[in-house]
């Protein structure tokens, strides 16, 4: 018994023993005492197909002892396990990690080195496939054809595509084929040795192999492996690690390859339904699935083709009985010639003989298992096509028998391509001795023949390899122009025999994988990269002059200013109400006007109306029923709505805030449940906790926006929370929503934000119709749907009005309150040292800097008085509550701020009927976040300018900068 | 499955891929601005919640749904139509 613990020692001499061979883990062969797989001569099981066959189960279970019929057996392979399987894909990645960063130069002479190795052992391989059952010609074919393919010409070509260098511009670009790294092949069970040689191209692309054997014939492959391949790695140096080998179950090797990070590539060659199952599977696990599957091979053969040739290609058909892949399985013959080339066919398909494989005369291989042979050709006959050779089942001396191992060389001839079409042989792959001609229907007219017969070939599913036989240039350019659909063409060349740069492997359709193609093995193992190396500074890019292409678009606002606006200064240089630095400070304005001229006629920019600045005024229009709040019936309503489409405009501003009593009251009596304190201080939680998260987000950074980080956030999340909304973008929802209630005059896209806001009440409303919840939209809809208090123009302004009263307020009262606190350290310390000052406090906060200045435009019915001064009717209020609550008639010494005063009454939530539904909520969520921003931000101080919005009714910031002290890990909350 | 249903599962998967508590969790919380979620998780959240809800999310629908609450909407609608037809 020769086992292969020499490797270096000449292979010839073991041939004709016994070979063994255990698992080939990282280029060593792993000693093994496990189970073995015996491989029996084909000669033997040939002679004696049941007799060999029972020894070989025999010796496969250890029941008896290869010295029984030493005679019969070839060799056997080692069964690997599980570990075995481990071990070999991680002495994969490590080798593939130095392997494939090495360079292409040191990799490409394992080409040349395998192919000396190979050619060195192309007899003993020769033999052995003979002694794995392929007739000799056959074998001496596919040696050849695998010397062909790690020939220069291949192999130069491949290195080619592999690395290309260049230069631009001062850079050095390299293209290379990176290699993907671990790739497991799984060759047929068949005939795997010429497969693995095929794969193993793929180490010149820098992978490492893990060969998975079948345990039908495991030896021709192994000794290709181990003996030449191995070497061959050593020859140049090569990390042992590259290549592993073994013998085992198959769905075991494909279960550890999927489930494996170790792997990256997946190569298999197998059937086309099972490697079509096992491309989703590698897709699944993130590997790439390189398919070699099955092929059905068409031989087109013209009217002037050369007969001799032709036929002695289509002979290759029942090289090896039809067991390779890509053999001619169908020939396309033109009916002119049709019946000459049936008869040599004929002729010479009937002349094969059964026979051993040794026998240089034999070209039929054994085939134990001819599954579909019979119901191939019934169904041949059955669809009228004639079966003119085959049928029978033979033993090697060409005897019918039933333990036959030959299928005797079978020729069906069809008429007609649509006939042809239906039949098995011709849509499907067979595996046995069967070559179908089908011959067109004759036409007149060759070109339509050609036509037909070409459209045949090139719809074909499947996508290894056709041919052409003729001698017309034309017909071979409109072969070569039209059928695209397979790796390979050849034309009046042997079908099968190897051809210098082509590989023997690959195409698309039934044959391949999704990304068939002629399969180089290096390179589908590999995948580009670029790279690019400047050597010296790249080139500047071109100093172009500016040039503005085209005008940008932008929308401006409107600003169509009624007459005297802007107005002067007022005495003593102080701003003009409701100008731009009125905006940054407006209480010395406010001071001075209620000293001077408490009931004062002004111009803003929605026209001219009447100021209140005295605390008494304003709040006696809030309770005088001659003072309407329909902005429809106020001149500067009508101003400050003129820009919104008048179709909304109509529609929408019929909510609470815009009407009178007695239609005020009842709207309130409807919304009033949802605002009872009681019902309010169920959202002190959640206001807690988005201020704690809020704060949770920003307290490592020990600076910040207060405004962006807490106060935004916070009134956006109250707001909709209360309504039941759900704004797919609450920042673009809050940011529209805050510019409606802005200067309509100085907002682009004015009308366009109106239609945006229409759109997101709509939308909320059918929401809630769909499926309400226990929240504000709901109420309102069921007020409309089940009880008819109020109209649909009114369900959708009074949701569009809380829109805008149930954000803005809060976030100026946090905004405000803070920097009030902010610009007062000493009271800041006192409400952080106790937090029950808060009590009194934020009322004071809200009286300092009132978040909404003033209310929205009101309008005289009738003449009113407010002091001395009389107000004409239908003329226009501004009710200054900024101004009220700074009054020193109502509150001494009012610009400071007094966390401990006490004096009630400030009107920043106004007065009377229109008192601020929310009031308790605007509370309590200003509350909940100043407190919490104090105990959380320590020593916090302003740390830049803050930056008030722009607005017409609201006082509030768009910026708050910060900073305070990072609290240590742990120690706040 | 109702809005609750499909709540309590957007929950249920927030705490799953985003780590995130479900107490913290409501209609109104934005995946970016309040819980600071990671593209990539919101991705990979999409994607599962494609197959447990059974409704197609494409990307450029997910790209505009900021809060939990927009995405319970858009589940709660897309199975609506699929189930209704004779609905509205």
């Amino acid at each position: 018994m020769v086992t292969c613990q020499e490797p270096d020692g000449p292979a010839t001499d073991h041939a004709d023993g016994l070979l063994s061979f255990g698992p080939l883990i990282g280029g060593a062969t792993v000693p093994d005492a496990g189970d073995w797989v015996y491989a029996v001569r084909a000669s033997a099981l040939i002679d004696d197909p049941v007799g060999a066959t029972c020894y070989r189960n025999a010796l496969n279970a250890g029941r008896m002892s290869p010295d029984a019929h030493p005679e019969t057996i070839l060799g056997r392979c080692a069964l690997a396990g599980g570990d075995h399987l481990d071990a070999a894909l991680r002495a994969a990645r490590d080798a593939a990690a130095e392997w494939g960063g090495s360079a292409r130069d040191r990799r490409a002479p394992l080409a040349e080195a395998f192919h000396s190795r190979l050619r060195d052992h192309a007899d003993t391989l020769t033999g052995l496939l003979v002694e794995e059952g392929h007739p000799v010609r056959l074998a001496r074919t596919e040696v050849a054809d695998l010397l062909t393919f790690f020939g220069p010409e291949t192999t130069r070509w491949c290195l080619r595509q592999m690395e290309t260098r260049h230069t631009a511009d001062g850079r050095s670009v390299l293209l290379r084929r990176v290699p993907d790294g671990v790739v497991c092949v799984q060759p047929p069970q068949n005939t795997p040795a010429l497969s693995v040689g095929a794969a193993f191209q793929s180490v010149l692309a820098g992978n490492a192999l893990v060969v998975r054997l079948s345990r039908h014939a495991p030896i021709a492959a192994m000794y290709l492996l181990e003996r030449i391949a191995v070497p061959a790695l050593a020859d140049v140096g090569a990390p042992p690690g590259v290549l592993s080998a073994l013998c085992t179950d198959p769905a075991q090797a494909l279960d550890a390859w999927l489930a494996s990070p170790l792997v990256d590539d997946v190569l298999y060659f197998g059937d086309s339904i099972r490697g079509e199952q096992l491309e989703r599977a590698c897709l699944a696990a993130g590997k790439k699935p390189i398919l070699e599957l099955g092929g059905n091979d068409m031989v087109v053969v013209w009217r002037d083709a050369p007969l001799d040739q032709a036929v002695a290609a289509l002979m290759e058909s029942y090289h090896g009985s039809g067991q390779i892949c890509c053999a001619p399985n169908v020939a396309l013959v033109h009916p002119e010639i049709a019946d000459e080339l049936t008869d040599r066919l004929t002729d010479r398909v009937r002349a094969l003989r059964p026979g051993f494989p040794d026998d240089p005369g034999v070209v039929l291989a054994a085939t134990p298992n001819t599954a579909g042979y019979d119901a191939t050709l019934a169904d041949a006959r059955r669809a009228g096509a004639r079966v003119l050779a085959g049928g029978r089942h033979l033993d090697v001396n060409g005897h019918e028998s039933d333990v036959a191992v030959f299928a005797e060389p079978a020729l069906v001839r069809v008429d007609g391509l649509g006939r042809a079409r239906e039949l098995r042989s011709v849509r499907y792959e067979t595996f046995f001795p069967l070559l179908t001609l089908a011959v067109p229907h004759p036409v007149g007219d060759d070109a339509e023949l050609l036509t037909e017969m070409v459209s045949f070939v090139a719809t074909g599913t499947y996508g290894l390899r056709n041919s052409l036989w003729t001698r017309s240039d034309e017909v071979i350019d409109r072969f070569v122009r039209d059928v695209r659909s397979c790796g390979q063409l050849r034309v009046n060349d042997s079908h099968l025999a190897g051809v210098p740069f082509l590989s023997n492997h690959g195409g698309p359709g039934l044959s391949g994988d999704r990304f068939g193609e002629l399969n180089y093995p290096m390179l589908r193992t590999s995948r580009l990269q670029g790279v690019s190396v400047a050597r010296s500074a790249p080139p500047a890019e071109a100093d172009l002059p500016y040039v503005p292409a085209q005008p940008r678009p932008r929308v401006e606002a409107v600003r169509e200013y009624p007459p005297g606006w802007p107005p002067e200064e007022l005495p003593g240089g102080l701003p003009a109400p409701f100008t731009e630095a009125f905006h940054h400070d407006p209480y010395p304005t406010l001071h001075w006007l209620r000293e001077h001229r408490p009931v004062s006629r002004v111009i803003s920019p929605d026209g001219p109306g009447w100021l209140l600045t005295r605390y008494d005024d304003v709040r006696a229009a809030h309770t005088d029923p001659r003072v309407t709040c329909d902005s429809k019936r106020v001149p500067a309503g009508l101003m400050w709505l003129r820009h919104w489409p008048s179709e909304l405009r109509e529609r929408l501003f019929v909510h609470l805030l815009d009407s009178d009593d007695p239609r005020h009251g009842e709207l309130r009596a409807i919304m009033r449940p949802f605002f009872t304190p009681a019902r309010q201080e169920q959202w002190r939680t959640r206001v807690q906790r988005v201020v704690e998260a809020r704060i949770d987000r920003i307290v490592d950074r020990g600076s910040g926006d207060l405004m962006a980080s807490v106060a935004y956030p916070l009134g956006g999340n109250v707001l909709f929370s209360v309504l039941g909304a759900t704004p797919p973008q609450m920042s673009h929802l809050r940011a529209m929503i805050w510019r409606t209630a802005e200067w309509n005059n100085d907002v682009p896209y004015v009308a366009a934000l109106a239609h945006e806001v229409d759109g997101f009440v709509r939308a909320a409303v059918a929401d809630k119709r769909r499926s309400p919840g226990d929240d504000l939209i709901s109420l309102l809809v069921r007020a409309r749907d089940q009880d008819g208090l109020i109209s649909e123009d009114e369900l959708h302004g009074q949701v569009m009005m809380m829109l805008v009263a149930g954000q803005d307020p809060s976030i100026n009262s946090v905004g405000n309150s803070l920097h009030a606190l902010l610009a007062h350290p000493d009271q800041l310390a006192a409400l952080r040292d106790d937090p029950t000052l808060i009590g009194t406090g934020l009322n004071e906060l809200l009286r300092y800097e009132s978040p909404l200045p003033f209310t929205s435009w009101r309008g005289t019915l009738e003449p009113i008085e407010f002091g001395e001064v009389t107000v004409p009717a239908d003329d226009s209020l501004f009710l200054c509550l900024g101004a009220a609550n700074r009054d020193p008639a109502r509150f001494p010494d009012p610009d400071r701020l007094d966390l401990y005063r006490t004096a009630p009454g400030h009107l920043a939530f106004g007065h009377g009927a229109h008192y601020c539904l929310g009031a308790h909520i605007g509370r309590m969520t200003a509350e909940a976040a100043v407190t919490t921003v104090l105990r959380r931000l320590p020593g916090l101080r302003p740390s830049g300018p803050p930056r008030w919005r722009p607005s017409m009714f609201e006082r509030g910031l768009s910026v708050l900068p910060v900073a305070w002290d990072v609290p240590r890990r742990g120690t706040t909350r | 499955m109702s809005r609750s249903e499909i709540l309590a599962e957007l929950k249920a998967m927030l705490a799953e891929f985003g780590d995130v508590d479900p107490q913290l969790v409501d209609e109104q919380t934005a995946f970016i601005a309040d819980l600071g979620l990671d593209s990539l998780v919101l991705v990979r959240m999409t994607v599962v919640a494609e197959e447990r809800f059974g409704v197609r999310i494409p990307d450029e629908v997910a790209w505009e749904l900021d809060t939990v609450g927009s995405v319970v909407s858009y589940v709660e609608e897309s199975l609506s139509r699929r189930i209704g037809a004779g609905g509205e």
